[in-house]
């Protein structure tokens, strides 16, 4: 530790009046395009991944059913029909 | 210190939207721009790091929780940033860089004499500042500077309360220090 101690807060205070530092225009400019484009794969790849999870839980089962119904319905036809 | 009208902003940023993103770049890209420039000294590392802090925020706007605390999580991803391009670098910045004289703003006083002096104290300060370890300038910058409170800044800089403290009030002689020495050297000069 330092042998020079504050002796109030007029430090932190001066600190205080520190003002925030605008990046240049070009690299401002050349972030927020960067991060728009970030913001539409985002977006992007939410709605797949929405998609996705939709398809999975609701599409394929609801696919399946019907499939499997069919096919119990022509089986149970034609073995009727086979049947008479 | 968590700003009750973000929690709309966090929302639309969760969603993707880039008037959100605009809001909260406007907000702080000055502030992360300038705790950076403050904490590397050197306004290409500045700019990168500055980079690559929000575009890390674009990424992850979905992931972010309802209650994120964007300053906060601002400011911990540019000082992690930070300590990773220090780490790849192997180097201490601190100990080779001066800030660049036009890096900085002048203060903004309205009497010519007073902005004089004002920008004097204020250049004064910089120089002390960015002459200080990394660890005395980190802290100062978050707590003096940022104006986070202590617990904040701990949980920021991935330590406990105590040795926050213990820190900070090193870091704040090391700062009184620095000013006496740059104040003689003038004297003298």
């Amino acid at each position: 530790m330092s042998s020079v101690e504050p002796k109030d807060n007029r430090d932190l205070v001066a600190l205080r009046e520190l003002e925030p530092v605008e990046a240049p225009p070009e690299v401002v400019a050349r972030v927020r395009r960067q991060a728009h484009a970030e913001l539409e794969v985002v977006r992007e790849g939410d709605w797949l991944t929405r998609a996705s999870r939709a398809w999975n839980r609701v599409g394929l089962p609801a696919a399946l059913t019907v499939v499997v119904v069919g096919y119990l319905s022509w089986a149970v036809g034609a073995a009727s029909a086979l049947y008479q | 210190m968590r700003d009750p009208t973000e929690r709309p902003l966090v929302d639309a940023l969760r969603r993707g939207e880039a008037s959100a993103f605009d809001a909260v770049y406007g907000r702080y890209r000055g502030r992360i721009h300038g705790f950076l420039l403050r904490l590397c000294g050197r306004r290409d590392v500045a700019e990168d790091l500055f980079q690559e802090t929000f575009l890390k925020l674009a990424r992850n706007a979905p992931k972010l929780d309802e209650d994120t605390d964007l300053a906060a999580w601002l400011f911990t991803v540019a000082r992690n940033a930070w300590v990773s391009h220090r780490r790849w670098s192997m180097l201490d910045i601190s100990r080779l860089v001066v800030l660049e004289d036009d890096a900085l703003p002048a203060a903004n006083a309205p009497d010519p004499d007073a902005r004089a002096d004002a920008a004097r104290d204020v250049e004064r300060l910089e120089r002390a500042l960015a002459a200080l370890p990394a660890a005395s300038r980190e802290v100062l910058l978050l707590v003096g500077v940022e104006g986070f409170d202590q617990e904040q800044a701990a949980a920021m800089l991935g330590i406990k309360y105590d040795a926050l403290r213990q820190r900070l009030a090193r870091a704040r002689a090391q700062l009184a220090e620095r000013l006496g020495m740059v104040e003689t050297k003038e004297a003298l000069a």
